[in-house]
């Protein structure tokens, strides 16, 4: 826990009820991000990256854990006290048009956070809602009394980044941002938030289920299975020599321009089992290539191979 | 039956194709005199982002677009030597299904969600095959078994809901399958599917695909896939293929300027992080009102003054597959060797 840490998240749990089972969609998540950092979060589908995303931003209050943003506990404000640190945590979604209220100007749109904080000088809220627009590219004299469905999936989603730029955020959480855009676009909003990272300081937090994405923007990359962490190192470490099998899986599968699919079959065979009845012992074993008596026996602990390389496998495949 | 054993037509070949919607605002172009053969066996991939007209182009294809005058066509369809365009519904309706199946991206929209799932596949085996219910049972647990689902006979009891999507987009191939097709078109299988499971489904595809010795058309925006599991490409940009030759001659020699824009855009697990992307810039234009000239011209890095007002059509390179449009294309180093792929 170094000085610049901005985010310390201790062993959060969230918990649902359905169908009268309770279970919990993450659990034991720990991470810390400090100021300036980008971290990135991937897995499959199910897996508990939103629902970390989210009980991170109090929505909803983790079950059980600690959320310390700039050293502050969140988990124990109240609604109201929670409120004005929302301004410095924000978050953008995946679908940049729907997260957008169709029936309103987008100069409304992105000043809303500050008539929501209280600010009523017009000619202010004007000139920062022209910032910010001009900050993610966007022409203010155009834009600013179009509505949403005039633009393009790529302009919503700078839409959004300027909605979540205006309050002067220290942490975005970005929620597969890039995912519902093509691929030219793509580029572009992922440079746009590496520019503004740079810009406005910011610290982000970035969930996708793409492999590339994620190391392409971040400095250190989480990878989740089932509600729980499996690994957490530096983006490039992690890439060169993954040290969890369930990584290591992933990499294979991951279709890249210029592979040639082998007929060897795929790397990781089987599905996510339901999080409502886990595997005993390591959540993977099932699916995993090389599981032994003990990945069903014993639960591996979450622990450092090497400096700032974390693995949660008896057998993990580099390090020790 | 009255293909000519000696000079046997290709499986399917589509000649100067328009589709166009007429629409309030205007006439979009959607497929805009597309051109393309595929062979039987082979594996066509048909690469663009959205918009491009890839799906239009497929749904043209099988016919399955809104009957009531909206859509304007114009060209052929040629399967097997039949023009499709020119049959009446009743015999395009053999076809459909039977002969040219169809598997679409989303796994849970295309099934019935209150219907079994060993009734949606005997319904094509006892409807279309006309096939005995009885033996119908049976070729439904025979499907479902060869497309992976554990438990064939008791899975026939369940409904959509409960399969995860994977399972679903199984099931949705098995359906396909019932008729033995022999042209399966495939758009986007995959995308709704996280990428373990992508994997699992893509290598389904090609087993069945060359078990059947079938042809498939594999429509994806992903350039990954494409390059893993196709013989054949063609991009799409706004409605017209800008580029067709064989997929690793494609990955390996992009000619069109927007084909390397799309491999470049895309970030590679090679690179390190925060390597800057080379986005493309602008967006693509709209279908309603599609530029003069080169329908790239205003995102090309390379483009020059006749690119604004001549529109480059789809040409084979000298003595190999390997077409494109484009008035200034890329060097090919092995332009001069003549070697190909």
């Amino acid at each position: 826990m170094t000085d610049n840490t901005l985010l310390e998240v201790e062993d959060i749990t969230v918990e649902y009820v359905t169908q009268g089972h309770r279970f919990a969609a993450i659990s034991g998540v720990t991470l810390d991000i400090a100021e300036g950092e980008t971290v990135g979060l991937v897995g499959e589908s199910g897996c508990g990256k939103s629902t970390t995303a989210r009980a991170i931003i109090q929505l909803p209050t983790p079950t059980a854990g600690k959320v310390r943003f700039e050293g502050q506990e969140l988990t124990e404000l109240s609604h109201a006290e929670m409120r004005p640190i929302r301004q410095r945590l924000q978050i953008i979604f995946q679908d940049p048009v729907s997260s957008l209220n169709p029936r309103r100007r987008v100069k409304d749109i992105i000043a809303e956070p500050l008539f929501i904080s209280g600010m009523k000088d017009k000619a202010e809220i004007d000139r920062k809602v022209r910032e910010v627009l001009n900050a993610v590219g966007m022409d203010p004299d155009i834009t600013m009394d179009r509505r949403p469905h005039q633009f393009s999936g790529g302009q919503c989603q700078r839409i959004c980044i300027a909605r979540a730029l205006i309050m002067e955020p220290k942490l975005i959480v970005c929620d597969e941002p890039v995912s519902a855009l093509d691929v030219s676009v793509q580029a572009q909003i992922l440079n746009l938030l590496e520019d503004m990272k740079e810009r406005y300081g910011l610290t982000l937090l970035f969930i996708s289920h793409d492999l590339a994405v994620v190391k392409n923007i971040s400095d250190r990359v989480a990878v989740m299975y089932l509600g729980k962490f499996c690994e957490l190192a530096d983006s490039a470490r992690i890439y060169e020599a993954p040290a969890h099998p369930y990584t290591a899986g992933l990499m294979a599968t991951f279709p890249e321009i210029g592979d040639k699919v082998t007929n060897s079959g795929p790397a990781l065979t089987g599905e996510i089992p339901s999080p409502l009845n886990p595997p005993s012992g390591c959540r993977f074993r099932t699916r995993c290539p090389q599981a032994e008596e003990k990945c069903a026996a014993e639960e591996p602990e979450f622990r450092e191979i090497e400096p700032g390389h974390l693995v949660a496998c008896h057998f993990p495949l580099v390090g020790e | 039956m009255a293909d000519n054993q000696s000079t046997k037509p290709p499986l399917l070949e589509v000649n100067n194709l328009y589709t166009h919607f007429d629409t309030p605002r205007g006439i979009a172009h959607a497929v805009d005199g597309v051109s393309f053969t595929l062979e039987r066996g082979r594996t066509l991939g048909i690469v663009g982002e959205s918009g491009s007209g890839k799906s239009v182009l497929s749904r043209t294809i099988i016919d399955i677009l809104a009957k009531d005058g909206s859509v304007l066509y114009d060209g052929e369809i040629l399967f097997e030597g039949r023009d499709l365009r020119s049959l009446p519904e009743k015999e395009m309706r053999e076809i459909r299904g039977r002969e040219i199946a169809m598997v679409f991206q989303d796994p849970m929209s295309s099934l019935n969600p209150v219907k079994k799932i060993g009734k949606q596949i005997t319904e094509v085996l006892t409807k279309r095959l006309g096939m005995t219910k009885k033996a119908a049972n049976l070729r439904a647990a025979e499907l479902i078994d060869s497309v992976g689902i554990p438990d064939a006979e008791q899975q026939l009891g369940r409904f959509p809901m409960h399969l995860s999507g994977g399972m679903r987009q199984r099931v949705a191939i098995a359906i396909a399958m019932a008729c033995e097709p022999k042209l399966l078109i495939a758009d986007e299988p995959t995308t709704a599917l996280d990428v373990t499971i992508q994997a699992q489904i893509l290598d389904l595809l090609r087993e069945q695909q060359r078990e059947r010795n079938m042809s498939v058309i594999l429509i994806t925006h992903n350039l990954g896939i494409v390059s893993g599991y196709t013989d054949d490409v063609a991009v799409m940009y706004a409605g017209q293929i800008v580029e067709r030759c064989a997929t690793d001659e494609l990955v390996s020699h992009p000619r069109m300027p927007y084909t390397e824009a799309l491999m470049n855009s895309a970030p590679a697990l090679a690179d390190p992080p925060h390597t800057r992307l080379n986005a493309i810039p602008g967006l693509p234009p709209n279908l309603l009102n599609v530029p003069d000239g080169c329908r790239f011209n205003a995102r090309c890095p390379y483009v020059q003054e006749n690119c604004k007002t001549e529109m480059p059509t789809l040409t084979a390179d000298a003595n190999s597959d390997h077409s494109f449009a484009c008035w200034h294309p890329l060097q090919n180093e092995m332009a001069n060797g003549g070697a190909s792929a």
